[in-house]
């Protein structure tokens, strides 16, 4: 709970701090994120391979403030939805017992997070970035067997390492915005280590 | 980033636009996507067993031909985990009983066992293991009440019969069929330890040869998966 007050802390004060900076330097951003977790080397969790499918379900939103126009560091705050989901018929093994059936397998995952990026590249042209990403998520796991449903969900502290690209797109209040991030929550509340990677593309304007 | 610039809309409508086209997504997506497509995908199969104890010295089973039913009207159990009053349990006509045993019976033989007649167990001739059948067939009820259309609820304009807290119950027949296997030498107090049990529960069809099938499927499940173990050595 310290984690995420501190995390919504940040977010309020990047807020405030944008009043001063009003229709100056604040891009806003809209994405479309794609997510994978087991599928993919790196992640899965503690508890095994809950979900294997990529996710094509996934939106976001980000405000990055940038200090010194055409600077090379910004500054911002992101929140984003991932559901990632599969349905399966693996025996599940527990023990003492085994459990068969069709199930459906639900992953759902909200980060807050604030972050820091620096650009490569010179004003005007393309931009490749790569960033950090701090703060929490709250993540979901929800298994559906014929009309039993057992789910756990908990907030996670997490750091999100950042690679992307910013592409201008004839008018200097749009881009094109392409990146991967590598999305890490922390062990909470019985619910172990959570990774995924998420692939997002979206608008930055201001 | 292509230009920072030093001009633009107010922050408010900035974050507005935002907020707007992430609520538009937000209705394009959902938590849970997915479903159970058929029938057969709510059959679920759950085996227990009893970690301590020696399935590879086991070598013989006996079986009734009659599968019981768990749910009994004249002497109810309270303890029961299951609803057995009048209103959602349904009868179980034994009319598939010989169907069952056999499907039991074949995957025990398959795993290498031996059987023994039913008929002819007694205190001096018992086998390793006793296999029995139990059923029951249960109706039940849900009801959901649906929350406020999120499209029209926005404008708090709802079409006729729709609305918030719209109730609507769903009923469905669900059956449970386990198979357990006891453990004779460890009897006592006239009770004998269950060693194994293989359940299959599936919402059941209209259909009587479905049911069938599900069941049938769901005994080989149970067999099946945990054969690792049961597997005569």
């Amino acid at each position: 709970m310290r984690l995420l007050k501190g995390a919504l802390a940040s977010v309020a004060l990047l807020v405030a701090f944008s009043g001063e900076a009003q229709a100056q330097d604040w891009w806003w951003g809209i994405t479309y994120n794609m997510s994978a977790t087991s599928s993919l080397p790196g992640t899965s969790d503690s508890d095994g391979n809950f979900v294997d499918d990529f996710s094509f379900r996934g939106i976001g939103i980000e405000a990055r403030y940038v200090p010194e126009r055409g600077g090379n560091l910004s500054y911002g705050f992101s929140g984003s939805w991932n559901v990632l989901n599969e349905k399966t018929d693996e025996v599940v093994n527990l023990p003492g017992a085994d459990l068969s059936g069709t199930q459906l397998r639900y992953f759902n995952s909200i980060p807050l997070l604030v972050n820091a990026h620096y650009y490569f590249g010179s004003r005007g042209g393309i931009r490749p970035y790569a960033g950090l990403n701090v703060g929490t998520y709250w993540i979901e796991r929800r298994a559906d067997v014929s009309i039993i449903s057992v789910k756990d969900d908990n907030w996670h502290f997490g750091w999100a390492p950042e690679l992307g690209l910013i592409v201008p797109l004839g008018r200097p209040e749009v881009a094109l915005i392409a990146n991967a991030r590598y999305n890490w929550a922390f062990s909470a509340g019985g619910s172990g280590d959570q990774k995924y990677w998420g692939f997002n593309i979206g608008f930055m304007y201001r | 980033m292509g230009q920072w610039m030093t001009t633009g809309r107010p922050l408010a409508t900035r974050a507005g636009i935002a907020i707007v086209a992430i609520v538009a997504l937000g209705g394009l997506a959902a938590c849970y996507p997915g479903e159970i497509s058929s029938i057969q995908e709510t059959q679920v199969v759950i085996t227990t067993y009893e970690k301590d104890f020696d399935f590879s010295s086991q070598r013989t089973y006996a079986m009734p031909d009659t599968v019981v039913e768990i749910c009994d009207v004249e002497n109810p159990d309270p303890g029961l985990p299951i609803n057995c009053d009048e209103e959602s349990r349904i009868d179980y006509d034994h009319a598939n009983d010989a169907t069952f045993v056999a499907r039991a019976k074949q995957n025990m033989d398959a795993l290498g066992y031996t059987e023994i007649d039913w008929e002819t167990v007694d205190e001096n001739n018992l086998p390793d293991v006793a296999l029995i059948m139990m059923v029951t067939v249960n109706r039940w009820t849900a009801v959901t009440y649906w929350g406020c259309g999120g499209y029209w609820g926005w404008w708090g304009w709802y079409p006729p019969g729709w609305g918030c807290g719209y109730p609507t119950a769903t009923s469905w027949e669900q059956g449970t069929l386990i198979t357990d296997m006891l453990d004779p030498s460890g009897a006592s107090n006239e009770t004998i330890p269950s060693v194994w049990s293989g359940a299959v529960n599936s919402v059941l069809s209209n259909s009587s040869a479905t049911n069938v099938n599900l069941a049938v499927s769901g005994i080989d499940q149970a067999f099946d998966q945990s054969k690792d173990y049961l597997m005569v050595q």
